[in-house]
């Protein structure tokens, strides 16, 4: 029967706290978390609050409420610092953000969090097994803010901006430098240089394909195996293919006008 | 009853001078002075436990003493050492617990009052009661007060110990709100120019209290007294008096015979409130003189400026003129929409003569910043693709104030997010001359809408019943990978809606459609839309019935201005006819292509208080074998303009032609009729309604040509129509927007028929109400000044004609 479960006014506060680890234990998180209230309310200070404080953010969490499990989770670390249970802890708080980590083209705001959170963890527990768990969770929702900015910088260049396509490519590399996005904004770099040099007045052209070879070395000079190789190699043959037409052609009119002097002479 | 001591910590510790720090191991902890918490928590929080190598003296005692605090639990935390060892000490921890929170109870107030002021107490039971949390409480009921106009609140707080074991008190508030007390005189002191009336009236924070006054606010608050005071200001600096002073107020009550009813009368305290002016004089502009621009000649800035010489100085104007003008130019914006971010311009107005001033500005250009990063925030469900294509502010652009507000303008009219949110933060980087911006969006209220409506339709059609379903944000991508359906795929900006309407009468249709604004990532908008309509009447052998598909492109243009955009569409309709009064019998397809060009400047979806809206469309069903043929033009104009205040007048100008190429196969399908609203026409589908309020519309009130007693359709039309809106409640929740209006249309059988200005008029009154769940209603009741001249119509001069739609009008 349900109603056995519930507290009532008069229990004291082993019973109550034993009723609520029962839901708990029987998947009502939800009950669970509100008799966890309960009992935090009458037991603050006292062993039991403690441990009702840590199944309280556990019940949340349960319960997918992440949001309340990571404050809780928190909460439970800064007042038990010393308590055996902080590393679990702290370790779920910065997990319940990961869980509110949303997919990229939404706003990542819980993502940073996240990854603060697993930071923070790191430099306390370095070495442990958890620590190697959270810097592969980092890097997983790093990938995710790459791609992100690797995003914006494909959609200006749909729509032509390459300037501003350039600085998110820019932003990519310097931000995420050890990410797949990197190696793909570098290759975008190149590409987005060919593209922009190709619709620039003829005086700019130079130093934009030249741009577009620097970028290129660059991507040789971090990704000297990198998957986007192949691609790279294609876009720089344009550049330099271009770039030696243009100085051809620089050559040509030098000497058209070095002979034109000479018969003026 | 009881009272505790101000809390005080002390910490035994010998004569810091002749005690070097010195490291021990703790070889035993005790703790005194516990009723509720346990000793092994009182040593976890210190974090002293046995074994511990702590500094003596150093941060680790006054570290479990603020550990201990930060509890809440303990009043008084003592650390003492209780014995020494070579190496280790004895320590004790004495503490006094702080009583509890049982329950509190509020006594002498109102129930609507107790339940606000437990929202404002921030007493929680099992926590701590300590002298600072009451007097705080205290605080908080005097304030609370105060904010309704009770000046003289008696609040008095005991402590009962309720449970002496768990050491918990019952807290027990009394309070006696004492009388309400309003303003009941305003009156001035040396104003010579303007009468107190109308000194009162620029107050505008506080009133008077009048027997008519209901609802405005005539209770004194500080606040709002000082906010009154700066209008006050403002009034007399609006009008040239720059030496403007309040040289005294004052504030007191006095007591008064309250009027009830005329009759009775109750003796009472009311406020009155002095205030004490020095006008001065008032100032005229003689010169306005620049230093510093090099972007701009000094006459354009002082035409930006708009002051003539010898205009009076008005000070808001100026201050408007200079620095930010929703309205209009201002010298500010001239600089920031080119990049000159870092633009400050500092004025100087020089005294000279009796009362004239001279305007001198120096300004400092700077350099022209450029943008670096473009960031949002908070787009919960929107992709953020969305959300950055639709800015105007993009990386490597030179900055512009202008592309920032048209941003925020764009977002919002995306409708996915909550318009006063929607914010831009600058951060520049005065060094590389670069800005980041960043817009922050609220996304937490639905967009999808659903329309339910019923109506009735009048004679011959009955009632309405009509649903539809809006989903504004919806992503196909999504939808066909199977994810998102909780309750339905969102996030890519695309349209979808499906839509059913009945009548009673035998009117059915369906429809559904989709749009897509930006085509595989371009801007370029795909719109698709598919509708069966039905007419079958009851009792009658007439049956109609409409297949209709279409696709559409559209893009944004970048020439002549970005306002501009282009739409192609091609559609194909198939139409079943048996039995109408003019038509040929059976089936008929028509295939048409049509380009429309409009441009769009109106800054709001709804209710638009600047800007216009011309659009000019050509269409054409070529004559193909098996289809019918025509060709139609259409153009309108419309415009907005705010007259005084908030107040908007809109105008719109309509005409339209539809014409043959060649004898052959003419379609008599889509004429033109006038009358009633989107809900009224769409029983009558086979022809080309355009709005009119005032008459009631469909297939028997419609204005239109008649041939041998049949109804049947012009084929030019015009359209002329005034409104004057104003925008009364403009909430997220509800938007209200009642408006009167002159509407005059006719159609026409054919060119030499045309007599643009021989019209058919109505004037009206309605109201447009926008509530998210609903979508946009609109109520119109109109007048009409001229009738259906056909002899036996029901439609005459002289009667008033009530319309309802659900869409958007504009």
């Amino acid at each position: 029967c349900k109603n056995e479960n519930l507290i009532r006014r008069g229990d004291d506060l082993e019973t109550a706290f034993d009723k609520s680890m029962r839901l708990f234990e029987n998947g009502k998180y939800r009950d669970a978390a509100e008799g966890f209230e309960t009992v935090l309310e009458i037991g603050r200070g006292t062993d039991i609050g403690q441990q009702a404080q840590y199944y309280l953010a556990e019940s949340y969490f349960k319960d997918k409420r992440y949001l309340l499990s990571a404050s809780e989770f928190e909460r439970y670390v800064s007042l038990f610092p010393r308590s055996d249970k902080r590393k679990d802890a702290q370790f779920k708080e910065a997990f319940s953000y990961y869980k509110l980590s949303p997919r990229y083209k939404l706003d990542q705001k819980y993502t940073r969090k996240a990854i603060e959170k697993f930071r923070l963890f790191n430099s306390r527990y370095s070495g442990t097994p958890e620590a190697d768990k959270a810097a592969n969770y980092i890097s997983e929702m790093r990938e995710k803010l790459a791609r992100k900015l690797y995003n914006a910088a494909q959609l200006y260049m749909v729509t032509d901006s390459y300037q501003a396509a350039l600085t998110y490519y820019d932003l990519t590399i310097d931000k995420y430098p050890e990410t797949i996005w990197a190696q793909r904004s570098l290759v975008g770099k190149i590409n987005a240089y060919n593209i922009y040099a190709g619709r620039s007045v003829q005086s700019k052209k130079q130093e934009r394909y030249q741009k577009a070879v620097d970028a290129y070395e660059k991507f040789i000079q971090l990704f000297p195996n990198g998957e986007y190789r192949s691609k790279a190699d294609e876009y720089v043959d344009k550049a330099r293919a271009a770039l030696a037409k243009i100085s051809n052609s620089d050559s040509q009119a030098k000497n058209s006008t070095a002979s034109v002097d000479s018969s003026s002479e | 009853q009881q009272t505790t001591s101000d809390s005080t910590s002390s910490i035994n510790i010998e004569n810091p001078m002749d005690n070097r720090p010195q490291q021990f191991k703790i070889l035993g902890v005790e703790v005194e002075g516990l009723t509720t918490s346990r000793e092994q928590f009182v040593i976890g929080t210190s974090g002293l436990q046995q074994g511990t190598t702590i500094t003596v003296p150093g941060d680790a005692i006054s570290g479990a003493i603020k550990s201990l605090y930060r509890t809440g639990l303990f009043s008084d935390i003592e650390i003492v050492e209780t014995g020494r060892e070579p190496g280790g000490i004895y320590l004790k921890i004495i503490v006094k617990e702080q009583p509890r929170l049982a329950e509190y109870t509020i006594k002498g107030v109102k129930k609507s009052q107790r339940k606000d002021l437990r929202e404002e107490l921030n007493l929680l039971r099992g926590y701590a009661v300590t002298e600072s949390s009451l007097a705080q409480a205290k605080n908080t009921i005097r304030r609370y007060y105060k904010e309704e106009g009770y000046w003289n609140t008696e609040i008095s707080i005991e402590k009962v110990k309720t449970d002496t074991v768990k050491n918990r008190v019952t807290v027990r508030i009394n309070i006696d709100a004492g009388k309400k007390l309003e303003i009941k005189n305003i009156t001035f002191d040396g104003n010579e120019q303007f009468t107190d009336r109308e000194l009162r009236k620029s107050l505008k924070e506080i009133k008077e209290d009048r027997w008519w006054k209901f609802f405005s606010k005539k209770l004194y608050k500080k606040e709002d007294f000082e906010k009154a005071k700066q209008n006050l200001k403002s009034f007399y600096g609006e009008r040239g008096f720059l030496d403007f002073r309040v040289t005294a107020d004052t504030v007191y009550t006095f007591p008064y015979t309250q009027r009830r009813l005329f009759v009775l009368t109750t003796p009472a305290r009311g406020i009155n409130v002095n205030i004490t002016v020095d006008e001065g004089p008032q100032y005229k502009v003689r010169d306005i003189t620049w230093e510093g621009n090099t972007v701009y000649t000094d006459k354009k800035l002082t035409q930006t400026l708009g002051f003539e010489k010898g205009e009076i100085f008005n000070q808001k104007k100026f201050d408007k003129r200079l620095r930010i003008n929703q309205s209009g130019p201002d010298v500010t914006s001239l600089y920031q929409d080119i990049g000159y971010l870092f633009f400050q311009v500092e004025p100087q107005i020089e005294v000279v003569g009796e009362d004239s001033v001279d305007l001198h500005m120096s300004i400092f250009e700077d350099e022209i910043a450029h943008i670096r990063e473009v960031s949002f925030s908070g787009n919960t469900k929107t992709h953020g693709e969305i959300v950055r294509r639709t800015l105007r502010t993009v990386p490597g652009d030179k900055y512009s104030r202008q592309a920032v507000i048209r941003s925020v303008r764009e977002l919002g009219q995306l409708g996915y997010f909550q318009q006063k949110s929607i914010k831009p933060n600058l951060s520049p980087d005065r060094e590389s001359n670069k800005v980041d911006i960043n817009y922050t969006l609220d996304e937490s209220q639905s967009t999808d809408s659903f329309e339910f409506s019923g109506g009735f339709g009048g004679k011959g059609i009955g009632l309405i019943l009509s649903a539809k379903l809006n989903f504004n944000n919806f992503s196909i991508q999504r939808a066909l990978r199977g994810e998102g359906w909780n309750p339905i795929p969102s996030g890519d900006g695309q349209k979808l809606s499906l839509g059913v309407q009945v009548t009673g009468q035998g009117y059915q249709s369906y429809s559904i459609g989709f749009q897509e604004p930006w085509l595989a990532g371009r801007p370029l908008s795909l719109g698709v839309n598919m509708s069966y309509d039905l007419i079958n009447y009851r009792g009658s052998n007439q049956r109609n019935e409409l297949i209709s598909s279409s696709v559409s492109l559209g893009r944004r243009l970048n020439w002549p201005d970005d306002y501009f955009t282009h739409r192609s569409e091609l559609s194909y309709n198939l139409y079943d006819i048996s039995n109408a009064q003019f038509l040929a019998e059976g089936t008929s397809s028509i295939l048409t292509i049509k380009q429309v060009l409009e441009r769009n400047s109106t800054n709001n979806k709804i209710s638009p208080s600047a800007g216009s809206k011309l659009t000019i469309s050509g269409e054409v069903a070529p004559p193909l074998p098996n289809f019918s043929q025509y060709y139609k033009f259409t153009t309108s104009y419309q415009n907005h303009t705010a007259l005084i205040g908030k107040l908007v007048l809109t105008n719109t100008v309509e005409y339209g032609y539809l014409g043959y190429l060649g004898e052959g196969q003419r379609s008599n399908f889509k004429r033109f009729k006038l009358g009633g609203t989107q809900l009224q026409q769409r029983q009558s589908f086979i022809d080309d309604n355009i709005d009119l309020r005032g008459f009631p519309g469909g297939n028997t009130g419609s204005i239109t040509p008649y041939v041998d007693g049949e109804a049947v359709g012009g084929r030019l039309y015009s359209k002329y129509s005034f409104e004057l809106r104003y925008p009364a409640i403009t909430q997220q929740q509800a938007q209200v927007y009642p408006y009167l209006f002159f509407d005059a249309g006719n159609a026409y059988l054919n060119f030499d028929k045309f007599q643009p200005f021989e019209l058919k008029r109505s004037v009206g009154v309605g109201t447009r109400i926008y509530l998210p769940i609903l979508g946009l209603v609109d109520l119109s009741y109109g007048y009409r000044l001229d009738g259906i001249q056909v002899p036996g119509s029901p439609v005459r001069a002289g009667e008033w004609q009530f319309l309802f739609n659900i869409g958007a009008p504009f």
